[in-house]
């Protein structure tokens, strides 16, 4: 009766793996603040660990052409900025 | 030799943005630092002149004493026997080569000024600095620095900031451009 129960649950796991949907972009979509948003971020040194966690998040998220040449003007703005602020914890913050 | 290679590196940068050429000639400087005859005695009989002058080079006075044996008037012999003394002088003094430079710019074209791409290795002074820029800065434990160019794309001009750091050997990498 247990090897019954057993291989039934087996079989069941089985079938639900294999109708499950597969998954694309597991990861949360961040949350994407407009051009002015990004302008005002309330950069704060102290927190640089998580503010950058956050930024680099968006970052992928958008991942823009590395040749700024390429980008349209919205984006290359928006790129512009993100990277900049990014930027901003290497040499604005203390190390 | 931090100033040499300041100068080098500038003077490459410039090389670079204006689109110019340098060019690398010896010049035999002989010619141009041989002074005229001047005390001229000629001493004339028929087949041979003497001829007893001063000359300078390279603001030295040399004394020469000449003799062409040949047919000839007297004009023709001791111009012969001066140019002997002359030749004379080049001879002794050949192998004076000064090496000269020139530097050539396309003056008519506008100058192709090549934006600064990711990745690309570059010397320091290819990346223009920011005015009022904080200077140095350590990433990655190399150092870096923030730059700024401008630029012509299709028309439109381009102002982009980016990151510079430090490889070995002088050599510079764009990290990153916005």
């Amino acid at each position: 009766m247990k090897y019954l129960a057993i291989l039934a649950a087996v079989i069941i796991a089985g079938c639900d793996a294999r109708s499950a949907p597969p998954r694309v972009g597991s990861a949360p979509t961040p949350h994407l603040p407009t051009y002015e948003e990004l302008v005002n971020y309330p950069v704060d040194c102290s927190k640089s660990e998580e503010q950058l966690f956050e930024l680099r998040n968006i970052q992928r998220f958008k991942n823009f052409n590395s040749d700024i040449d390429e980008l349209n003007e919205a984006d290359r703005a928006y790129n512009s900025r993100l990277k900049a602020t990014i930027w901003f914890y290497e040499y604005g913050c203390p190390q | 030799m931090k100033k040499l290679t300041a100068i080098s590196l500038l003077l490459f940068a410039n090389l670079v943005h204006a689109e110019c050429t340098m060019t690398q000639y010896n010049r035999l400087a002989n010619e141009a630092v041989l002074g005229p005859v001047t005390d001229l005695v000629t001493y004339f009989s028929p087949g041979q002149c003497r001829v007893k002058y001063n000359i300078t080079y390279n603001g030295i006075q040399q004394s020469i004493d000449k003799t062409y044996q040949g047919d000839g008037n007297i004009t023709t012999a001791c111009q012969k026997a001066i140019n002997l003394g002359r030749d004379e002088m080049t001879y002794k003094f050949g192998g004076e080569f000064k090496q000269e430079t020139a530097l050539k710019c396309s003056d008519g074209d506008k100058p192709e000024i090549k934006p600064l791409k990711i990745g690309a290795h570059i010397m320091e002074a290819e990346a223009p600095t920011v005015p009022n820029g904080d200077g140095y800065f350590e990433h990655n434990h190399a150092r870096c620095r923030l730059f700024r160019e401008h630029y012509d794309q299709n028309g439109k001009f381009r102002t982009a900031h980016g990151v510079i750091c430090e490889l070995d050997n002088n050599d510079w990498l764009v990290v990153d451009k916005w």
